[in-house]
């Protein structure tokens, strides 16, 4: 957000009890959670000093506060703290007023900035002061998780209704190109719309978890990594869908019995697994599920291994296992290696295309992220490959049936 | 008998019809047709405009076609792509006079150019046997824009991109079943490659090679190989000899012809003209190792520039192939490649308990990480993405294998010759390459899934499946026809603004003519004297005493001192000075003519002299005054 800079060398005051300076200046996002003033005394001893702060945005008073604090003759950052203002307001134009309350005991500088860095001007007791005079004002916002959300919802069109939307669509996208892919199986008891929901809870939860990364961050809505994060959802969406059809194909391709556990796992808790594995590793798990989820996830490990025990038979042993999974892994990461790479900016043009009105074609590039954050990927995957090849040769002269046939 | 003969035959033709197949590739042709005639019929692009000016047709094919339809054989030579394009359109020229000539070969170029896009989409379907993959590849080339322009636009490499197309069909053939009318096709078709363009002369000859053990081999990498049929297949590596050798024939045999007339036999037993590139290969030395100069070149340079200096540049190459010459020629490049990629994903997906690529499919792996050492790749994520996506390709699909093998010559060349010579025209080979990839990637990911799910190709299923293929081929046809439409009704609109603009002109009058219209059709409506491309070098002048073609504008005005002193001397013989440029929503200013040689140039007001009712702002021009400044 912009925001000047105190300069401790000049203050607007003094301002005695009463006395009031009201400085304008532009939101650039939403969720404002606080303003922080830098503020004076001439007393040696710190003083109890309350200011009223209001802040508009035109004439509507958005927020109204006390704000009490101890100053004295060196310069002391006050931040005013106020329920979030969600609304969007990015690109309005507020107005801050802070008035010195009547039980100040001592009249107050308030630190100003003589770089312009605001809008307008601050005014003291309604007077302007010169144009490039600004009151030092530093927005502040407390922001994570789900208040991300919050505030991606309201970025959205629709609000969270659009949120909630792009979340099932993206989940509708995944989750059932992925089951038109594999054939149904007649002893899946879950219905489409259990999965759905299933697969949008694990979806929000893989959200919240990745953006948690993201606390550290001021605007992390207008952050690319923010938007990574929805990629790591579709991935991680897909992958957990994925390994559960997985787990159908093995049923109908290796024709080698699940056991009654299995089966049962199968049919009953593959989605809650997931499910409660990943609240597990968000540390909710206690408190969501409680004893019940406990003992899902003790039938779920005990399934997962049971489930491990077979895929295992059917790749022909651990290594072949690891080399197939390995195999996934990179396809996965080919996959987002080429979807970043759509969602970053234009190549360089190194030939022109003298019958293209733009010279060039449309390489189909979104420009949502910078090329710094996209270049690892093809890096990653190219390494997995690697892996992936040496892994196989390796095989191939140590194990004298690999592969196995499909 | 002749009854029977006669029903036989209707029934195949009926069952023709009826086939899919038949009409799918009848749709792209008519589809292609009418959105290639669109740019003709607009001449952003014709047989006699090349869409950006560089003019280089006509001293080179159109002058040798005239020439050659004269009955001057010394025409034809190998170097200038003389051995293909240019006796084809001297046929044209012959037939129909030079007129009609241009414009019959025009619509020929169309129809050419649109036949690229049923053969490429037949070539997928042979190759997989799944109509999605052919419609894909065939709509790829058909929004191809430099397989568009220079299908059209009158230079020689259009007919390159046809012989490649047939090459690769030809192929896919001789893989399906390799007969000997079959592979005499093939030989014909790389033939036709070798001698229609320099740069593929030696690629095509690597192919015919290739294409003897690969053939030989089929069963191995194509899964829809068919059996010989009833003869015994104990002729081994011998059955499919007689590509390399019909291709050699046929390319000795007509270069020794030509040799004959005299034409490039300078050397080698009148073979000289395979081997007499000495300029490229000079200025390739010198270009690649700046120690030796043009003069002190040596053959064994070129060999040690290949082998020594060229190596280390690939990946800088590379990344200009790739960014300048794929990237930024095919629409949506990099959803392209996510496309191939998800394909290639779904097909291992359907191995399912045997994902990984082949032993000779890993061959790509340590390829794609050499690139990938290079900071051009890691710099680039397009480019890094080009080398995995193709690796991904060819680890997992033998086709892709082979088809990698048979163009990775020509690929080479291209690479060699980056710094020098190579365009988007030479290239677009190589577009066309991924453009087959990708249609038999997601073809045979189709025919995954498919078979998975035990799709039939009967009742509904059938229906559900070919719905949105037609559904697709009917939109490329409306657009085809929503284009020519617009397209025809534009010349309409020009025809008009011509019609009234000649009651404007008198029997005196010199109408200067932008390179976008057909010269012919403006002398015809308006009866002016026309300056064809008067910016562009007056290339053609027509008027009474002048043929269709062949007297430029330097030729007719003769040497003056400048322009303004033509223009004056013109005006004092009474002529008027009038310019004519398509419409394009506004008047030009002023032109920069180009008709005689001075410099540097002068540009001259454009005056308004009588508005044009029927479109508001548009007037009759005629050239003023030059204005103050002056350009080069």
């Amino acid at each position: 957000m912009s925001h000047s800079g105190p300069e401790p060398i000049f203050a607007i005051g003094p301002l005695p009890a009463g006395g009031s300076v009201e400085q304008e200046l532009d939101a650039e996002s939403s969720y404002l959670t606080g303003l922080e003033v830098f503020v004076r005394t001439d007393s040696d001893d710190d003083v109890p000093v309350t200011l009223v702060m209001r802040l508009r945005q035109g004439r509507t008073l958005l927020r109204e506060g006390r704000l009490a604090a101890r100053v004295g003759s060196v310069i002391t950052s006050v931040r005013w703290d106020f329920t979030p203002i969600i609304p969007q307001i990015d690109g309005k134009r507020l107005s801050l007023q802070i008035v010195v309350a009547e039980s100040a005991q001592a009249p107050i500088y308030v630190m100003a900035s003589l770089t312009d860095m605001l809008p307008g001007s601050a005014i003291t007791n309604g007077i302007p002061t010169g144009d490039h005079i600004d009151v030092t004002i530093r927005p502040w916002r407390a922001i994570q998780r789900l208040d991300i959300l919050r505030v991606a919802a309201s970025e959205l069109p629709g609000g969270w209704l659009g949120l909630v939307a792009s979340a099932s669509i993206l989940t509708v996208v995944v989750a059932y190109s992925i089951t038109w892919l594999i054939p149904a199986n007649q002893r899946r008891s879950l219905s489409r719309g259990a999965r759905f929901i299933a697969a949008l809870i694990v979806a929000v939860l893989v959200m919240v978890l990745a953006l948690h990364d993201l606390e550290s961050s001021i605007l992390p809505e207008l952050d690319a990594a923010y938007w990574e994060a929805w990629i790591k959802f579709v991935g991680l969406l897909g992958a957990v869908l994925l390994l559960f059809k997985a787990g159908v194909l093995i049923f109908n391709l290796s024709k080698i019995g699940w056991g009654r556990l299995g089966r049962y796992w199968l049919r009953q808790y593959q989605f809650l697994q997931t499910v409660a594995s990943l609240a597990l590793r968000i540390g909710l798990a206690g408190r969501l599920l409680g004893r019940t989820a406990k003992n899902i996830v003790l039938i779920a490990m005990h399934d997962v291994y049971d489930s491990y025990i077979t895929i295992r038979q059917s790749f022909g042993g651990n290594r072949e296992l690891l080399l197939a999974s390995a195999t996934f892994v990179a396809f996965g990461l080919s996959l987002i290696a080429i979807v970043a790479n759509i969602m970053e900016g234009p190549s360089a043009t190194y030939v022109s295309i003298a019958v293209l009105e733009d010279l060039t074609s449309f390489e189909g590039n979104l420009d949502i992220l910078h090329r710094g954050q996209t270049l690892p990927f093809p890096k990653y995957a190219g390494i997995a490959w690697l892996l992936v090849a040496v892994g196989s040769l390796w095989l191939r002269l140590t194990r004298p049936n690999f592969p196995p046939s499909p | 008998m002749t009854m029977s003969l006669s029903t036989s035959r209707a029934a195949r033709i009926g069952i023709a019809l009826k086939s899919p197949l038949g009409l799918v590739l009848l749709s792209l042709f008519l589809a292609t047709f009418l959105l290639r005639t669109a740019p003709f019929v607009r001449l952003d692009y014709a047989a006699w405009w090349d869409g950006a000016g560089w003019g280089y047709a006509d001293p080179v094919w159109i002058f040798k076609a005239l020439r050659l339809a004269e009955g001057e054989f010394d025409q034809l030579h190998f170097r200038s792509e003389g051995l293909m394009f240019v006796p084809m359109q001297a046929v044209f020229f012959k037939l129909f006079g030079i007129e009609l000539g241009f414009r019959v070969w025009a619509w020929f170029l169309v129809a050419t150019s649109a036949l690229v896009v049923p053969i490429a989409a037949h070539t997928v379907y042979l190759a997989t046997g799944r109509l999605l993959g052919a419609i894909l590849t065939g709509s790829l080339v058909i929004f191809d824009p430099v397989a568009a322009w220079f299908g059209l636009n009158g230079w020689s490499d259009g007919q390159t991109v046809l012989a490649v197309a047939l090459a690769g069909w030809t192929f896919m053939l001789c893989a399906r079943q390799s007969t000997l009318s079959r592979q005499a096709l093939l030989a014909v078709a790389l033939s036709i490659l070798a001698l229609g363009h320099a740069t593929w002369t030696y690629p095509a000859f690597a192919w015919a090679l290739l294409a003897w053990p690969m053939l030989a081999l089929r069963e191995r990498w194509f899964p829809r190989a068919q059996p010989h049929g009833t003869r015994p297949s104990s002729f081994g590596w011998a059955r499919t000899l007689p590509i390399p050798t019909l291709f050699l024939l046929i390319v000795l045999l007509s270069i020794l012809g030509i040799s004959t007339l005299d034409n490039e036999a300078d050397q080698a037993g009148g073979l000289g003209t395979l081997f007499g590139d000495t300029n490229n290969q000079r200025a390739l030395v010198v270009t690649y190792d700046r120690s030796i100069t043009w003069d002190e070149w040596e053959t064994s340079d070129s060999l040690r520039v290949i082998l020594t200096i060229f190596p280390p540049q690939i990946p800088n190459m590379l990344k200009t192939l790739v960014l300048g010459h794929l990237g930024n020629v095919i629409p949506l490049y990099r959803w392209l490649l996510l496309v191939i990629t998800l394909a290639v994903f779904v097909i291992a997906l359907s191995r399912w308990r045997s994902p990984l690529p082949s032993p000779i499919g890993l061959l790509a792996v340590p390829v794609v990480a050499i690139l990938f050492l290079s900071q051009q790749a890691l710099d680039e994520p397009t480019l890094a993405m080009t080398y995995l996506v193709l690796a991904l390709a060819f680890m997992y699909i033998p086709i892709v294998r082979v088809l990698t093998l048979l163009f990775l010559p020509f690929i080479g060349l291209m690479l060699l010759f980056i710094p020098l010579l190579t365009q988007p025209r030479h290239t677009d080979a190589i577009v066309y390459y991924v453009f087959l990839v990708a249609g038999i990637s997601v073809s045979l990911a189709f025919d995954s899934v498919a078979n998975f799910r035990n799709w039939s190709l009967t009742g509904e299923t059938k229906a559900f499946q070919l719905f949105p293929v037609f559904a697709a081929l009917a939109l490329l046809v409306a657009m085809g026809v929503t284009q020519t439409v617009d397209a025809v009704e534009d010349r309409r609109s020009e025809a008009q603004y011509l019609g009234w603009l000649s009651t404007q002109l008198d029997d005196k009058s010199i109408l200067l003519t932008d390179p976008d219209v057909d010269p012919w059709e403006v002398r015809a409506i308006t009866g002016a004297t026309v300056v064809y491309d008067a910016q562009g070098g007056g290339r053609v002048v027509l008027s009474d005493d002048t043929p269709a073609w062949g007297v430029t504008a330097s030729m007719y005005f003769g040497t003056p001192d400048s322009s303004t002193a033509l223009f004056e001397e013109l005006r004092s013989r009474g002529h008027t000075l009038w310019y004519y440029s398509p419409w394009d929503g506004a008047d030009p200013d002023s032109i920069l003519p180009n008709i005689i040689a001075e410099d540097p140039r002068l540009e001259f007001r454009l005056v308004p002299s009588a508005g044009y009712l029927e479109q508001p702002g548009r007037s009759a021009l005629q050239v003023g005054p030059p204005v103050t400044k002056t350009s080069n």
